[in-house]
């Protein structure tokens, strides 16, 4: 009889059982007591995936079985003799497979009928459909490549020739040797063109890219489940936002603008010093003498001395006089520590002095006018520089 | 069948092989002293013509459009005779071809260290050379296609598919890319704006990769490797489905250069997938050359040729996988504006192209010259050379762009980024960039080595011009073979193949870019973003003149280690009066986009005058030929006419009025210096770049006043 007629009996037969009980299960599931189901497409969503799971499961134990009925018929493998060996590696591997997917099948969602709705589910979903839908065209092509061979046999024999696993089961090549069978008949200035297959990893990584194409567009602009850029920043910030506040609430650092008091210490003023080196000299001068910005030598203030007013206007700046607000790169200790250098500097008589700038201030009175000018500032300040 | 005698046209060979060599030298050179610009600031020497800023585009021109550009046409002129039995069809097409393009070539080179450019990368030419370019692309794709029409071979090769698709998208990408309004002879704007504009560039930029240092070099890959390594091809049908794969997939792909950028989320996403979807189709350009040399790994030990040759294609196979990894939005985040993308580009550039490029030579030269090699032991030398030169070069540059993104982004645990200073994310580099110039020098040293043993064989060999080929004419009558592949339908019709083409690529872009144009969600106003003042305009004209965007971005990204850093981020709304964009692609200085108003004018003043003043160990070069040149007013109206051409709202009659608009604005600046006692000379160009530089930005701070009131 011919062994291919006999599989193809064998595959209807077994086809016919499976749809069978497909269909057992099948009528189990309505009866499941779905909850949490808002909406319609929610709904149909589940019982479309499902249903694709299920039927994909269908075909691949039919599939399955057509396979075994191949590898089993013994008389095909005996005329055929030891050629193929990585093959049958694989075969045997792809034999475990439906077994496993029967484990899988007892595990996934529809056999297992207590469970809502949920977005895990959907994505587990769409995982099992994604695995069974690989799944399957392994089984085909695996069929496909056996028919090819088997058939090939009936018209002629085949000299068997060692393949390395690299050429024969990785790229699914013909080997050097051989390479006259698939050679194309045509020729450009000398050049010939072998016809060898589509290395199997090649086409499989390819078909991957494509699903994966689907998926990230699905997730992201369907479902809508990714979070898209703007999302992701606002859930960074936020981030950000609670570590900070943690972090101040254990060390203890949290000084500002109403509870700050002048360090006097030798080490807190070195620091001081150290930080208006790095960010304030430049405008302000090394000696703070003044220069882009105004001289911190004099007893004249802008925008008010004494060590409230200074930390006050270095922690939100002045924007719109092209001081920065400095509370995005110092720590609330380190403005105390270069507020209370500042005020050192007084009486220095550096070099080169900058003319004095805004109001006499005396420490303890009253500023000689506008006391509320830099509340003004201060207030929109952080407005324009944290947006 | 009656045998006809023709010959091969081998002096236009040996014309774009000289100039492949030339242009390879000088463009590589000037790659080299950038890098060196980068580690030694004072190599920019103070002087207009030779800043980073300007060069910087002349060394990628040079690199793309006149090393690789040649080598395209010295091997499509080569194999493309040979392909199809039949010699060029018209040899004064080829002349002009080859003295058009480098008289291109050399234009450029002078503009773009004039500083005449148009701003966008890759495509800074101005419109009179756009023009030209245009012109001898269609030149040089008459000539090929009258050749293939008269050609005395039944089929196209699959070497041919990748020449006619090359020059079909090539076209069109040049052509739609270039739309620009011209203002003067140098100077033009371009027609889209903001993110349009962005969007068109990147798939203008990311195809001039894909259709011009991919696709022609793969046919060229399917002409000499077999030729070279005598072996088949390893598998037709594997080039029939990458070659279709890969030129409708890669057209898509633009956008990946647009990551977490103010361009629409579905246009990124498509980017991405679209990227991703390519290391298959990349790959089998990779397979098939590889597996084309099974069999001959033997003969790959010892001939210098192949091994450039398989260096090659596997430095094509790792970026064409690195690519995809780059275009995947968390890797993006590292790479984008960093040194990581540079490192990326020469893994393609001096690997893939660069290589190929001296297999070809090596196997052309002497063969051209009826005469053996004068020294295989030198290529050998060669070959190392290179190889070694880019693992010096590629290294240091993956390092370096890890380095400094883990700089950007790291916060102290007091919420405060811990490297607020930018600089300091840059002198942190200057070793690797060090090492980076020491892989170029080699690479470079080994290009030298190839010239003189090219210049040995030369002088040795004998070069005939027109070397005598015979072949049977084509029949008209074709009876196709039995169980032939349907894909020999259209291989022997190039007028068919060219039009799939077409239609092929132009799907992705269509695609992507009209909506930008027809919805207007896309792009979202913002009513407080107005057009430039005169003056503004004008200084951004000198940024774009300079390159300032060479190295800073206009684009905050929205992360958080990016708006602590710069502030908000980045709207697209906020770009809807930019022509051309400014976006950048690399932050060797820090982002600018939010540059106004962070500083004094006087700091700007004294930063371009002398950089270090300001940030010492900067490694930015000074400008001080902006404080002493006139600012050319006389331009003014005839910019604001073009930009209300292209759609920005100056009212009508104001070009009459602008630049007493424009006298106005420089006496507050000159009035807002003298205060810090810089006393600046008027209507000088300094003036107006601080103009610009303080307008940045800012517009949608008033946004945000006018809501809070």
């Amino acid at each position: 009889m011919n062994p291919i007629k006999n599989i193809i009996q064998k595959a209807a037969l077994s086809a016919s059982m499976l749809i069978l009980s497909g269909n057992l299960m099948a009528a189990e599931a309505p009866q499941v007591p779905w909850r949490n189901l808002k909406f319609a497409s929610e709904t149909s969503t589940f019982w479309f995936l499902s249903g694709l799971a299920l039927l994909l499961l269908i075909m691949i134990v039919v599939l399955a079985s057509v396979l075994k009925s191949i590898v089993s018929n013994k008389d095909l493998w005996l005329k055929r003799g030891a050629g193929n060996k990585a093959a049958s590696v694989i075969l045997v591997a792809l034999m475990t497979l439906p077994a496993t997917s029967a484990f899988a099948q007892a595990a996934s969602p529809e056999a297992t009928p207590l469970i809502v709705m949920t977005e895990d589910i959907f994505w587990v979903l769409v995982a099992v459909n994604f695995v069974l839908l690989s799944l399957l065209f392994a089984i085909l092509l695996l069929i496909k490549n056996l028919l090819k061979s088997l058939k090939a046999e009936e018209v002629a024999e085949v000299v068997p020739v060692e393949q390395d696993i690299w050429t024969g089961a990785l790229n699914n090549a013909v080997p050097v040797e051989r390479e006259g069978e698939i050679m194309m008949d045509h020729e450009y200035d000398g050049i010939r063109e072998l016809d060898n297959n589509l290395p199997p990893w090649w086409i499989w990584g390819f078909y991957f890219t494509i699903a994966f194409a689907g998926v990230y567009l699905t997730y992201y602009h369907i479902t809508g489940k990714g979070d898209l850029q703007i999302a992701e920043y606002e859930k960074a910030m936020e981030e950000g936002r609670l570590q900070k506040e943690a972090f101040l609430a254990k060390s203890g650092a949290k000084v500002d603008e109403n509870s700050v008091v002048v360090f006097t210490d030798a080490a807190q003023l070195e620091k001081g010093k150290e930080t208006f080196k790095t960010y304030c000299a430049a405008c302000h001068g090394q000696a703070g003498e003044g220069g882009v910005g105004p001289n911190f030598a004099d007893e004249y203030w802008i925008h008010g001395g004494g060590i409230k007013n200074i930390f006050k206007t270095v922690k939100y700046g002045v924007p719109a006089k092209g001081m920065i607000a400095w509370e995005a790169q110092l720590t609330p200790v380190q403005i105390q520590e270069v507020a209370s250098y500042i005020l050192t500097l007084k009486g220095t008589n550096p070099a080169n002095p900058k003319e004095p700038q805004g109001d006499l201030w005396s420490e303890g009175g009253v500023p000689a006018a506008q006391p509320d000018s830099l509340a003004a500032d201060s207030a929109k300040a952080p407005v324009a520089v944290n947006q | 069948m009656e045998t006809e005698k023709f010959s091969y046209d081998n002096k236009i060979v040996k014309m774009f092989a000289y100039a492949t060599l030339l242009w390879g030298i000088v463009g590589m050179t000037v790659g080299l002293l950038i890098a060196l610009q980068l580690v030694f600031p004072v190599l920019n020497f103070n002087f207009a013509y030779t800043t980073f800023g300007r060069i910087r585009p002349l060394h990628t021109n040079a690199v793309i459009f006149a090393f690789v550009g040649n080598g395209i046409f010295m091997g499509v002129y080569y194999s493309l005779q040979r392909l199809l039995k039949a010699r060029m069809w018209n040899d004064t097409l080829s002349r002009i071809n080859f003295w058009g393009w480098q008289s291109i070539i050399v234009a450029a080179a002078l503009t773009l260290v004039l500083g005449f450019t148009s701003g966008k990368e890759y495509a800074e030419l101005e419109w009179p050379i756009d023009i030209a370019i245009a012109l001898i692309w269609v030149v040089f794709g008459l000539n090929m296609f009258m050749t293939i029409l008269k050609r005395r071979e039944r089929h196209l090769y699959v070497a041919i598919w990748f020449y006619i698709a090359t020059f079909v998208t090539v076209a069109v990408l040049h052509i739609v890319n270039s739309f620009e309004i011209p203002v003067s002879l140098f100077k033009s704007y371009s027609f889209y704006a903001g993110v349009q504009d962005a969007l068109v560039q990147w798939w203008y930029g990311h195809n001039a990769v894909a259709f011009f240092l991919t696709t022609p070099y793969l046919g060229l890959m399917y002409y000499f490797i077999p030729k070279i390594a005598n072996r088949p091809v390893y598998s037709y049908r594997l080039s029939i489905v990458h070659f279709w794969a890969l030129i409708f997939l890669y057209i898509w792909a633009g956008p990946h250069h647009l990551l977490y950028t103010a361009l629409p989320d579905w246009a990124q996403s498509l980017g991405t997938v679209f990227s991703i979807m390519l290391i298959a189709p990349s790959w089998g350009g990779m397979i098939n050359g590889l597996l084309t040399l099974r069999g001959a790994w033997d003969r790959v030990r010892e001939n210098p040729v192949l091994k450039f040759m398989v260096v090659a294609i596997t430095c094509y196979g790792m970026s064409t996988f690195e690519g995809p990894m780059l275009s995947l939005k968390s890797v993006n985040a590292i790479s984008h504006f960093t040194d990581w993308t540079i490192a990326h580009v020469h893994i393609g550039a001096l690997g893939w192209n660069g290589l190929l490029t001296f297999g070809i030579l090596y196997y052309l030269i002497p063969k051209m010259f009826n005469t053996k090699l004068y020294s295989e032991k030198l290529a050998n030398t060669h070959f190392w050379l290179a190889t070694l030169g880019i693992i010096f070069y590629a290294l240091p540059m993956y390092w370096a762009g890890l380095t400094q993104f883990g700089m950007w982004r790291q916060f102290t645990p007091e919420g405060f980024l811990a490297y607020p200073n930018f600089l300091e994310t840059v002198t942190q580099l200057k070793p690797l960039y060090a090492l980076r110039s020491f892989g170029g020098a080699l690479y470079l040293a080994g290009v030298f080595v190839m010239l003189y043993n090219v210049v040995k064989t030369v002088k040795a060999g004998n070069f005939v011009d027109n070397e005598a080929a015979e072949a049977p004419a084509l029949s008209k009558e074709y009876t196709a073979h039995a169980g032939e592949g349907w894909h020999r339908w259209i291989e022997r019709r190039p007028v068919q193949m060219l039009l799939f083409s077409l239609i092929l690529i132009s799907i992705g872009g269509l695609i992507e870019i009209v909506p930008t144009f027809l919805i207007k969600s896309n792009i979202p106003t913002i009513a407080s973003v107005k057009p430039y003042t005169p003056l503004e305009l004008q200084g951004r004209d000198i940024y774009i003149r300079e390159g300032c965007n060479n190295c800073h971005s206009q684009m905050i990204r929205p992360f958080r280690f990016e708006t602590e850093r710069y502030g908000e981020y980045s709207k697209a709304g906020e770009y809807v009066y930019d022509h051309p964009f400014l976006w950048g692609s690399k932050r060797t200085g820090p982002d600018l986009h939010r540059e106004g108003l962070k500083y004094p004018d006087s700091w700007h003043y004294n930063h371009m005058l002398d950089p270090e003043s300001m940030s010492a160990g900067t490694i930015m070069p000074a400008y001080p030929w902006l404080h002493t040149s006139e600012l050319d007013t006389a331009s003014t109206p005839a910019k604001i006419n073009a930009m209300r051409t292209i759609g920005v709202p100056y009212p009508d009659g104001y070009e009459k009025i602008a630049n007493a608009d424009l006298v106005y604005q420089e006496q507050l600046i000159i009035k807002n210096l003298e205060k810090d006692k810089i006393q600046a000379l008027p209507n000088t160009e300094i003036i107006a770049l601080i103009a610009y530089l303080q307008r940045l930005g800012t517009d949608i701070k008033a946004d945000k006043e006018q809501a809070q009131k």
